[in-house]
């Protein structure tokens, strides 16, 4: 079964330094991923708005690849829970699907259930193993504290996502911990980044991201690492705007795990899209 | 005379167009602060801008662009190799022919000294283009009506523009080759170029041109033997050949002799018809120029200054009343290509929403007519502003247009012009107002916070008693999303699951946030379910609970009933929009595109 890479919406142009990383890392790790340039978004922006189109947008997505005989990998958190959700939608609701896959068929696509949605982290979890990553490490990076920050989608519903303890996940922090660096204890570690108020209620928005910041740091975090996109914007650019506005007293450096993972495997950092003054805060010794 | 006096009159109307439409670009703007920069502002920061570019090194990117997108067509290219053979086979083609035949005494004539269009390589020429352009024609037109997915076929500007070249060309060789059977084309150019010569030649020449070049001729019926085709050949080398090739090398035309002469000769032979065929094609290429600047035709002239500007341009870099003025070139660059559409992330929900505007090769049109002004209903409005906030601003539009229109710029300035009209505007209470808010510092704080605001209040507007037992209506039969599993969880919630343990509220990140959280938020989580068991919509639906909600699903894994509580807030918030969609129909404020009380 072929693997396609999902792509969201968000890093196209928005974020390409994430893109370039991800794909660096799986290179390196000699993950095999094709491109379906025909995938478009996952729908997770509708969901509040038209609930059906969000379904739909991911069905589409989830027909197209089993039209194609391919199982769907996403870099991206929120592609994946809500994959993932739309997946569990249709099996519930015969209505709807049938219904959506009316309006399908308009594009000549159909669906069924079948299609493997997986996280890249499970890819690396499940089929490279822990210790299999720890084995390609030449950069350990001995001594940086990490606060790992999973995503909400990644982890829930439970049921519906099935990734990993919603209560107490352990996958990204051995991921992480296989790099050398160490995982802090943070209290605010399996709370909501606060991207989804962005836009709705900012002030909120910033009032979530800058307690999760508050956390890691009084637990001594060196950085926090992010897999998802919209994690990821929240913790540099809101991040800024939080500095800017509000003026916390300090700025917490922010590494996606594609980019930590990918400076442990040995792989340039402008290659990672690592700005340079980044690296001193994730690699001491280069400071 | 005639001919002059429409030529004039075409050109004359072609050049008032171009003035008329050229100054909408400076007239108008759907950026959200053109009243800032005035026509006279703009014209000289636009004629700045050029003169400033065109002196610095910024002209060799200019020259580059010119070369590789205008001439070389790279951006089409590169989305379709085909697109870009069919689209190169009516450029080229037609270019030639404009020079070479049309505009052949000011053009070819400076080239080459003794330009002939009768003699080769001309007269070959003039068939291979002429035959380029209506395979490209016929192509495009095969193209944009088998197109599948979600692509919109031909509008009717697309048909007009491929249906006059086509009327262009053919009316070209057809009256070319009803010359070619025309005996008394054939008869004049004896008497005038024939150089002595008697009866039998005469006879001879004719039998030769009969055989070989389409003629036909009342006299001569059956076919000359090889002696006197001999002597004809002889005829036409000494009198014809200098300025006349064989009719054979002008295909088309020849072709079209051979198949039409022998059954409808003696119609071609009439004077009127060829006169008739020859102001058809006249008068076909006289309306394609009169027309132009208002045609599909005008992006000969748009695109190429698009490309250019953009490749030299730059949001936040270069003059604001520049920026202003390039939107509009921009939307006159537009061809309806549907390659924006065709790479459109969310074109997919044009499905669900049935609203054309969410694709964005239909609503150009539309913003370029809600720029100058032109009356849109009411309805025409909420659709593009529906439409266009359904976007996730990946940017692969842009990315895939082959004018080069910057359009994640486009559609932000719109949508921000759209808001200024203060109707409420929904998808800005859902995560599709992200990239808004990541580029709140490049806008006034009061423009950027009210639509949020006009947004907010009319989604928990509306709820007095009243109207209540309406609406509870429509909700409780759940018309609005996804009805069977809402009324499935809604019972859940009422009869078997919530005994108000406060754990989902205890575990919402968002009421630890507040010190004093009812008086923030509303109704918290756990009275909202509770309030939804009493069915009391109008505390349900007023609570701003319900858009503070991260849909992070804290509450619903914490439950200890595994009600699935951020799914039912989900639902909710479906259920509002709707419903404040049929609340504000009176005052033009519905979602449009979905009719909930049907």
């Amino acid at each position: 079964m072929k693997l396609a890479a999902f792509p969201c919406c968000f890093t196209f142009k928005g974020l390409a330094s994430y893109e370039a990383a991800s794909r660096e890392v799986l290179k390196a790790l000699g993950v095999d991923l094709v491109e379906e340039p025909d995938f478009k978004c996952c729908g997770y922006p509708l969901k509040n708005y038209r609930f059906k189109a969000f379904v739909l947008s991911s069905a589409r997505n989830l027909a197209l690849a089993h039209s194609k005989s391919m199982d769907m990998v996403t870099m991206c958190s929120c592609c994946y829970g809500n994959l993932k959700h739309a997946e569990h939608a249709l099996a519930e609701d015969p209505a709807m699907k049938e219904e959506i896959n009316a309006a399908l068929g308009r594009e000549g696509l159909h669906y069924r259930d079948g299609v493997r949605v997986s996280h890249f982290l499970d890819v690396l979890y499940e089929s490279m193993g822990v210790d299999g990553i720890a084995g390609r490490i030449v950069r350990p990076l001995k001594g940086l504290r990490v606060a790992v920050h999973y995503g909400c989608h990644l982890l829930r519903p439970k049921d519906v996502v099935q990734f990993d303890n919603p209560f107490a996940p352990t996958k990204l922090d051995r991921l992480v911990e296989a790099t050398g660096a160490e995982s802090v204890s943070w209290s605010a570690k399996l709370d909501c980044c606060g991207s989804p108020m962005m836009g709705i209620n900012d002030e909120l928005s910033m009032d979530l991201t800058g307690k999760k910041l508050a956390s890691a740091r009084r637990a001594g975090a060196d950085c926090i690492c992010v897999v998802c996109p919209y994690c990821y914007q929240q913790f540099t650019r809101v991040q800024d705007m939080i500095v800017a506005r509000r003026n916390p007293g300090f700025e917490l450096p922010t590494i996606l795990f594609q980019q930590l993972l990918g400076l442990a495997l040995g792989i340039d950092e402008s290659a990672l899209c690592i700005e340079p003054n980044l690296l001193p805060a994730v690699i001491p010794s280069a400071a | 005379m005639l001919d002059l006096i429409l030529i004039y009159t075409a050109l004359a109307f072609f050049a008032a167009g171009m003035i008329y439409k050229a100054s909408a670009w400076f007239r108008f703007s759907p950026s959200v602060d053109a009243a800032e920069y005035p026509p006279r502002k703009r014209v000289v920061s636009a004629l700045r801008g050029i003169i400033l570019t065109v002196l610095s090194p910024k002209v060799f990117t200019l020259l580059k662009v010119f070369l590789l997108d205008v001439v070389l067509q790279r951006r089409i290219f590169v989305r379709s190799p085909l697109g870009w053979f069919v689209h190169m086979s009516i450029f080229l083609g037609f270019m030639v022919l404009l020079f070479m035949h049309a505009l052949s005494k000011y053009v070819a004539s400076a080239f080459v000294s003794e330009y002939y269009s009768t003699i080769n390589p001309f007269f070959f020429l003039r068939d291979l283009f002429g035959v380029l352009v209506l395979v490209g024609v016929v192509a495009a037109l095969v193209r944009r009506f088998t197109r599948k997915g979600l692509v919109p076929g031909a509008n009717v500007m697309d048909v007009y523009a491929l249906v006059i070249l086509a009327v262009i060309m053919l009316s070209g060789v057809i009256l070319e080759g009803a010359k070619m059977t025309s005996h008394s084309v054939f008869s004049d150019m004896v008497d005038e170029y024939m150089v002595g010569g008697d009866d039998e030649e005469m006879q001879a020449l004719e039998s030769y041109w009969v055989a070989e070049f389409g003629l036909v001729s009342p006299d001569i019926k059956a076919p000359a033997g090889k002696e006197v085709l001999a002597r004809g050949r002889e005829a036409h080398e000494m009198s014809c050949a200098q300025c006349h090739a064989s009719n054979r090398s002008a295909f088309a035309g020849y072709a079209f002799a051979k198949t039409a002469g022998p059954v409808a000769a003696p119609a071609l032979d009439a004077a009127a018809t060829r006169a008739a065929l020859y102001y058809v094609h006249l008068l076909a290429c006289l309306i394609g120029l009169a027309y132009l600047p208002f045609s599909k035709m005008f992006h000969v002239f748009s695109v190429p200054i698009c490309l250019m500007a953009n490749a030299v341009m730059k949001k936040g870099k270069s003059d604001p009343a520049n920026m202003a003025t390039r939107l509009m070139v921009e939307l006159d660059a537009c061809t309806h290509c549907g390659s924006c559409t065709r790479a459109c992330s969310v074109a997919t929900v044009f499905l669900e929403f049935e609203n054309d505007n969410i694709l964005p090769s239909e609503r150009m049109a539309v913003i370029r007519d809600f720029a100058t002004g032109k009356a849109l209903d009411a309805e025409s409005m909420l659709i593009l502003q529906q439409g266009i906030h359904v976007c996730t601003d990946c940017g692969k539009c842009a990315e895939a247009c082959t004018s080069g229109i910057d359009l994640t710029n486009l559609w932000s300035e719109v949508r921000e012009t759209l808001l200024q009209r203060a109707v409420p505007e929904y998808a800005l209470l859902t995560p599709l107002s992200l990239q808004r808010a990541l580029a709140r510092q490049s806008m006034d704080e009061e423009r950027y916070a009210k639509p949020i605001e006009i947004a907010e209040a009319a989604v928990l507007a509306g709820w007095d008693r009243e109207s209540l037992e309406n609406k509870a209506r429509v909700i409780v039969l759940g018309n609005g999303g996804m009805s069977d599993s809402m009324r499935q969880k809604l019972k859940h919630i009422s009869s078997a699951g919530c005994y108000r343990c406060k754990t989902c509220s205890n575990s919402c990140p968002v009421v630890r946030n507040y010190p004093d959280a009812g008086a923030m938020l509303g109704l918290l989580p756990h009275q909202m379910m509770h309030a939804i068991g009493l069915g009391l919509w109008d505390m349900v639906f007023s609570s701003k609970m319900l858009w503070n909600c991260l849909g992070c699903s804290q509450c619903q894994e914490c439950c200890p009933q595994c009600i699935r509580i951020a799914d039912v807030f989900c639902e909710l918030r479906n259920e509002a929009i709707a419903l404040a969609g049929v609340s504000h129909a009176g005052d033009g404020g519905h979602s449009p595109g979905k009719d909930v009380e049907s």
